[in-house]
C-alpha cells in the first residue's frame, strides 16, 4: 500500500522493492494491490491534481499568457517595457523592504513571544495565546480598517502622523503575522529539551550565553520556517496594504490589481505576475529547507517538564543571575506587544459603537438595510459570506485533505518519494500566487473554458472555488504534519491484526487526522470568510462578501459610510474568529501543524 | 571543611494548582574530594532532584549546598563550577564532537579556578595548552582520539556518552554530577562504559556523585553508595557496606535481596549454621535476606540419582522417571535444604533455577552449566553465605 503512488497510468505499483529481471517485464515480487486501492490512490492523486489544474493553473497561465501572446506569437517585450519603468522597480523595491522589515520585526518580537506564552504558565495564558492569534485569522480588509481608524487624524494615535506610511503598513504586517512566529516557534520551544540548555549552564555559560549558543540555534528551523512563511504573507500581502498604502505605497499585489482594473494594462499585470511567482517560489524554496532540516536530531520532551511558571518575583530558592531578569525582559516585551496588538482590535469596536449623539449600536443596525448606491445590505453580503464560505471549506477540505494523505505516504521507490515531494511543492503554490492573478484569471478563462461554450464568469460557483483554492495550502499545512507525525509502524500492526487497506485508513490515519482536521476546518472558513483578492473580482455586484461590502463602505465618501465600514469590520472578525476558536477547541492538545 | 556538604535539602514541585510533592525530602550527605558518591534509588526516589539541586537547576525549598564550606545557594548554575553530565548526553547537535568538547572552554583562564593553588599541575592532562589540544587530550581520555570533527549525529550512543564526559570534564569542575549517565545503553557497553567511567575519574581525581538506579553500575563506579527513597536517604556506605549489612528490608529489597525469613524459624537454620561457618553469628530476632544466589543446586547430592538432574545431552528422562515431589524428596538427604524447581533459565550459560523452598518461598538458586532440570522435581541446595545478609532488628527502613 505504501508504495502505490505511481501517477496514474504507471504499472501497477506493489509493496516490494524492484528485484526485476532486466528489461522489467518480470513478475515484481510481493503481494499486489488490489484493484480498489489503486483506484482509490490513483483518485486520491488525480482528484486535487484536475482540480488545481482547472481552477489555479488554468486562470493562471491564461492570465500570463494574456501579457506575453501578441497574436498568437510570443511577445516579451513586455517585460522590457514594464521594467523601464521607474514605477515598477519602486514597488518591486517597496515590496521586498516591507516584507523583509516586516519579517525582522515579527520575528525579533515573536521569539521573545513564544518563550513567554509557551515556555512559561501563567493565569490567563490562554486567553493571551487567543488574542495573539486573533490578528491572524482576521480578515486582511479588517486589519487595514483597524490601523486605520487607529491612526487617521482624530484616531487615538492620530498625532503619530502615521497615516499613509510606509511604517503604518510594516506595523499592519507586523500586526497580522506575529501569530505566525510565536506560534510555530512556540509549538517547537515548548516540547525542546531544556536539559541541553542546562548542560550548557553546568558548563559554564551565562543565561544569555546558553541562549544564544544552544537554544536558538535548536530553534533555528522553526525560526526559519515561521520566517520564509512571514516573508511571503507579507510579500503578497493585498487587502491590508490596498487600504494602507493608498496611492503612494503598495506591492507587487495591489500593482497587479491596479493595473488590471484602474490602467487595463494586462501586459503590465502579467509581467508582475511573473516576478512575484519568481518571489514566491524563492521564499517557498527556503521554507522547504527549513521544514526539512527542523527534523535535525533535537531531542523533544514532554512540555510538562520543560514549562515553569512565570513569576514577577525572583522565586525563593533561586539564585541571582540565573535567567530571571531575561525572563522578566521577555515578558516585559511580550506584554508590550498583547497591548499594541489589542490597541486596534479594541479601537475598532469602540469607534464603531460611537454615534453622533454618544454611544449606540445604530451603525450595526445600519448594516440591516441596503445602503443606496450598494443595492444590498451588510446582512446580506454577511449570509452570502457565509455560504460562500461553507461551500469553499468543504471543498478545500476534500481536496486538502486528498493530497495531505497522499503526501504524507512514504513510498519505497525513489520515483515515488520525488513524486510525493513535488505534488506537496506543488500544492503549496497557491499560498503565494496572486489571488488577483487568481481572480482576474478566472474572468478570462472562465468565458468559454476550454472551448466549450459556456460563460462560467457569472456563475456562482465560481466564488467558493476560487477561495478554496486559496485555503487548500492551508489545510495541506495543518494535516500533513500529522499525519506524517503518525508512527507508520501502527498501520503495519493495523495490517498484520487483520485490517484491510481500507480499513487501516479509517481506523488509524483517520482519528489521527482528525484531531487537527478541526483546526484545519477553522482556517479554510476563516481564510474564505476573509478572502478579497481574488473574490472583489468574481463576486457578482448584487451579491458580494463581505470583505467587499467593507472595501466599497471605506472607498465611499458620505454619511456614516465609514462608521458602517467598522461596523461591518467587527462583525467579520467575530465571525471568524469566533469559528477558528470553535474549532480550535476540537483539537484538544494534538500538534498543530506549522502553525 | 572540603568537598560537598549537602545538609537537610528538601525539594518541591509544584503539582496540580495548590499542591505541591516533595521529592527530596531533608536528605544531609557530604562528599570528600576525589570521591565519588553513587546515589541509587528507584524511579521517582527523588535522586535526580536532589542531584538537580546540587547542580543549582531545582530551587531549594529548605536546607542549604555548601562546597569546601562555601554556600553555594545563592550562586547560580554557571558560576557553581558543577559539571553535570545527562543520561542521554545533550550533546548540541550543530556542533561537532571538538565543538562540544571545547563549549565549556570558552572564557576559561585555563590556569583554573576555585580552590587553591598549584593545581594547574595536578595531573589532568589537559590542564596546560591551547584549546585544540585541551579538547585532544580529553577525547583521547575518554578513548575518542581523533573524532573532533565528526558530527554528533554520526555517533553511537556509548560514543556520544564519551563525548558528553569529555565535554563536562573539560571546564575542570571541582564536582562533577552524572545524571543516570550510562543507563540508555545496551548492557554490555553499560558494564564496559562503567569500567571506563571510573577509570576516567580516578585518573583525573575528579570529585563526583552520581545518580543511577542500577545498583550494579554504581557498586562499579562508587566509593560509596547511598540508597534513596521516597525523597528520603536510607543508608550511605561502601559497596561492601551495604551488601554485607543493608540497613534494612527496603535496602535490601533494592539492592536485589529477593526474600526474607526470621533468623528463628526452622527453614533459616541451614543459612544461619552457614554464617555461623563464615564467623558472621547473627542474634535471635534478627531477619536474614536472601539475595539470588543465596542458594546453590547441588548436584551431587539427592535427587541427582533419579535423573531429575541430568547433565545436558544426556539421556532425555521419561516422563515416568520424574516423580512427584515426594517420591523425590524421600532420596534427599535429612538435614540439606530441599527445593521444588519452578522454572529454569539461562543467563550467560549459567542456569538460574527458580526453586520454591519450603518457610522461605521463592528463591532463585544457581546451577551448574548444562544442568538441566525439570519443573516438579525437588533438589537438594546448599548455601552460599555470601548472597545472605543479616538485617537489623530495628531494620523497617
Amino acid at each position: 500500500m505504501t508504495a502505490t503512488l505511481a501517477p496514474p497510468g504507471a504499472p501497477p505499483p506493489t509493496d516490494a522493492p524492484a528485484h526485476g529481471a532486466p528489461g522489467g517485464g518480470a513478475r515484481r515480487r510481493g503481494p499486489r494491490a488490489s484493484a480498489g486501492v489503486v483506484a482509490f490512490w490513483c483518485a486520491a492523486v488525480a482528484v486535487p491534481l484536475l482540480f488545481l489544474g482547472v481552477f489555479f493553473a488554468w486562470p493562471v497561465v491564461v492570465m500570463v499568457g494574456r501579457g506575453f501572446v501578441v497574436d498568437g506569437a510570443l511577445d516579451l517585450s513586455g517585460f522590457v517595457d514594464v521594467f523601464s519603468r521607474p514605477r515598477t522597480w519602486r514597488i518591486v523595491g517597496l515590496t521586498l523592504a516591507q516584507a523583509s522589515i516586516a519579517t525582522v520585526v515579527s520575528v525579533g518580537l515573536g521569539v521573545p513571544g513564544a518563550y513567554v506564552l509557551y515556555r512559561r504558565t501563567f493565569r490567563g495564558r490562554t486567553a493571551v495565546r487567543a488574542l495573539v492569534t486573533v490578528p491572524f485569522v482576521l480578515p486582511t480588509v479588517v486589519v487595514g480598517v483597524a490601523f486605520r481608524s487607529l491612526l487617521v487624524d482624530g484616531g487615538p494615535l492620530g498625532f503619530l502622523r502615521l497615516d499613509g506610511t510606509f511604517a503604518a503598513i510594516v506595523a499592519a504586517l507586523v500586526f497580522f503575522n506575529y501569530a505566525v512566529v510565536v506560534r510555530a516557534v512556540g509549538g517547537l520551544w515548548e516540547r525542546l529539551d531544556p536539559r541541553a540548555e542546562q548542560a550548557a549552564r553546568a558548563l559554564g555559560a551565562s543565561p544569555w550565553r546558553a541562549l544564544r549558543t544552544v537554544t536558538l540555534p535548536a530553534l533555528a528551523p522553526a525560526i526559519a520556517s515561521a520566517a520564509s512563511l512571514v516573508f511571503l504573507f507579507c510579500a503578497t500581502a493585498f487587502g491590508t496594504v490596498l487600504v494602507l498604502g493608498g496611492m503612494r505605497f503598495g506591492t507587487i499585489e495591489t500593482e497587479i490589481w491596479v493595473q488590471t482594473t484602474q490602467f487595463l494594462d494586462l501586459r503590465a499585470a502579467a509581467v508582475l505576475s511573473v516576478v512575484q511567482l519568481v518571489v514566491v517560489a524563492g521564499a517557498l524554496l527556503v521554507a522547504g529547507r527549513a521544514r526539512a532540516r527542523r527534523e535535525r536530531a533535537l531531542t523533544l520532551s514532554e512540555p510538562v517538564t520543560a514549562v515553569r511558571p512565570l513569576t514577577l518575583r525572583r522565586p525563593a530558592g533561586v539564585p541571582r543571575g540565573d535567567g530571571h531578569g531575561l525572563d522578566l525582559a521577555a515578558a516585559a516585551l511580550t506584554a508590550v506587544v498583547v497591548a499594541l496588538l489589542a490597541l486596534p482590535l479594541v479601537n475598532l469596536v469602540v469607534r464603531s459603537l460611537r454615534t453622533d449623539d454618544g454611544w449606540g449600536l445604530d451603525h450595526y443596525a445600519a448594516l440591516a438595510t441596503p445602503a443606496d448606491t450598494l443595492g444590498v445590505s451588510a446582512l446580506d453580503a454577511t449570509v452570502t459570506s457565509l455560504r460562500v464560505a461553507l461551500d469553499a471549506t468543504v471543498l478545500a477540505l476534500v481536496v486538502g485533505g486528498l493530497v495531505a494523505l497522499v503526501v504524507s505516504r512514504r513510498p519505497r521507490r525513489t520515483v515515488g518519494r520525488h513524486a510525493v515531494a513535488g505534488l506537496d511543492a506543488l500544492f503549496m503554490l497557491p499560498l503565494g500566487v496572486s489571488a488577483v492573478t487568481v481572480g482576474f484569471g478566472f474572468l478570462l478563462s472562465m468565458h468559454r473554458p476550454f472551448g466549450l461554450d459556456l460563460d462560467l464568469r457569472t456563475s456562482a460557483v465560481l466564488v467558493p472555488v476560487a477561495q478554496a483554492v486559496v485555503a487548500v495550502p492551508l489545510v495541506v499545512r495543518t494535516v500533513l504534519p500529522v499525519l506524517r507525525a503518525l508512527d507508520p509502524r501502527l498501520r503495519e500492526a493495523a495490517a498484520t491484526l487483520g485490517s484491510g487497506p481500507g480499513r487501516v485508513l479509517a481506523t488509524v490515519d483517520l482519528p489521527v487526522a482528525a484531531r487537527s482536521l478541526g483546526l484545519a476546518v477553522g482556517f479554510a472558513f476563516a481564510a474564505s470568510l476573509g478572502e478579497f483578492g481574488a473574490t472583489s473580482f468574481l463576486a457578482r455586484p448584487d451579491r458580494p462578501t463581505l470583505p467587499v461590502v467593507i472595501f466599497r463602505l471605506i472607498g465611499r465618501p458620505g454619511e456614516h459610510h465609514y462608521e458602517m465600514a467598522l461596523a461591518a469590520s467587527v462583525v467579520l472578525a467575530v465571525l471568524t474568529a469566533g469559528v477558528v476558536a470553535a474549532c480550535e477547541r476540537l483539537r484538544a492538545s494534538s500538534p498543530g501543524g506549522d502553525w | 571543611m572540603t568537598g560537598l556538604q549537602v545538609r537537610d535539602v528538601v525539594v518541591r514541585y509544584p503539582a496540580g494548582r495548590r499542591d505541591v510533592t516533595t521529592a527530596v525530602d531533608g536528605v544531609s550527605l557530604d562528599v570528600a574530594p576525589g570521591e565519588v558518591v553513587a546515589l541509587l534509588g528507584p524511579s521517582g526516589c527523588g535522586k535526580s532532584s536532589l542531584l538537580r539541586a546540587v547542580a543549582g537547576l531545582e530551587p531549594l525549598a529548605a536546607g542549604s549546598v555548601a562546597f569546601d564550606g562555601e554556600p553555594v545557594d545563592d550562586v547560580p548554575v554557571h558560576r557553581r563550577g558543577f559539571g553535570l553530565m545527562f543520561q542521554d548526553g545533550q550533546l548540541f547537535a550543530h556542533r561537532d564532537v571538538a565543538g562540544n568538547v571545547a563549549y565549556g572552554l570558552a572564557g576559561r583562564r585555563t590556569a583554573g579556578r576555585g580552590s587553591g593553588q598549584g593545581r594547574g599541575d595536578d595531573g589532568r592532562p589537559w590542564a596546560a595548552g591551547d584549546r585544540a589540544a585541551q579538547v585532544d587530550a580529553l577525547l583521547d581520555l575518554v578513548g575518542l582520539g581523533g573524532y573532533g570533527p565528526r558530527p554528533v549525529a554520526t555517533l553511537s550512543g556509548g560514543e556520544r556518552q564519551r563525548v558528553a564526559l569529555a565535554r563536562a570534564l573539560a571546564p575542570r569542575p571541582r564536582l562533577l554530577l552524572l545524571d543516570e549517565p550510562l543507563s540508555a545503553l545496551d548492557r554490555s557497553l553499560r558494564e564496559r562504559l562503567a569500567v571506563d567511567l571510573r577509570a576516567a575519574l580516578v585518573a583525573t581525581r575528579t570529585t563526583a556523585v552520581l545518580v543511577t538506579h542500577d545498583q550494579d553500575e554504581a557498586f562499579a563506579v562508587a566509593d560509596r553508595v547511598a540508597v534513596m527513597d521516597r525523597g528520603r536517604l536510607l543508608q550511605v556506605g561502601t559497596p561492601a557496606d551495604l551488601w554485607h549489612r543493608p540497613a534494612g528490608r527496603r535496602v535490601a529489597e533494592f539492592l536485589g535481596y529477593e526474600a526474607f525469613v526470621p533468623v528463628d524459624a526452622d527453614a533459616a537454620q541451614p543459612l544461619r549454621r552457614a554464617l555461623d561457618d563464615r564467623g558472621r553469628g547473627v542474634g535471635a530476632g534478627a531477619v536474614l535476606a536472601l539475595a539470588e544466589g543465596a542458594f546453590v543446586v547441588d548436584a551431587a547430592r539427592g535427587a541427582g540419582a533419579r535423573g531429575s538432574v541430568r547433565a545436558a545431552g544426556g539421556a532425555v528422562a521419561g516422563a515416568a522417571e520424574v516423580a512427584g515431589a515426594g517420591g523425590v524428596g524421600a532420596q534427599v538427604e535429612d538435614g540439606a535444604v530441599k527445593g521444588t524447581v519452578l522454572g529454569v533459565t539461562s543467563r550467560r550459560g549459567r542456569s538460574e533455577v527458580r526453586v520454591d523452598v519450603d518457610g522461605i518461598g521463592a528463591v532463585t538458586a544457581l546451577a551448574p552449566v548444562g544442568v538441566r532440570l525439570d519443573p516438579g522435581s525437588v533438589v537438594a541446595l546448599s548455601v552460599e553465605a555470601d548472597a545472605v545478609a543479616a538485617l537489623p532488628l530495628d531494620g523497617t527502613a
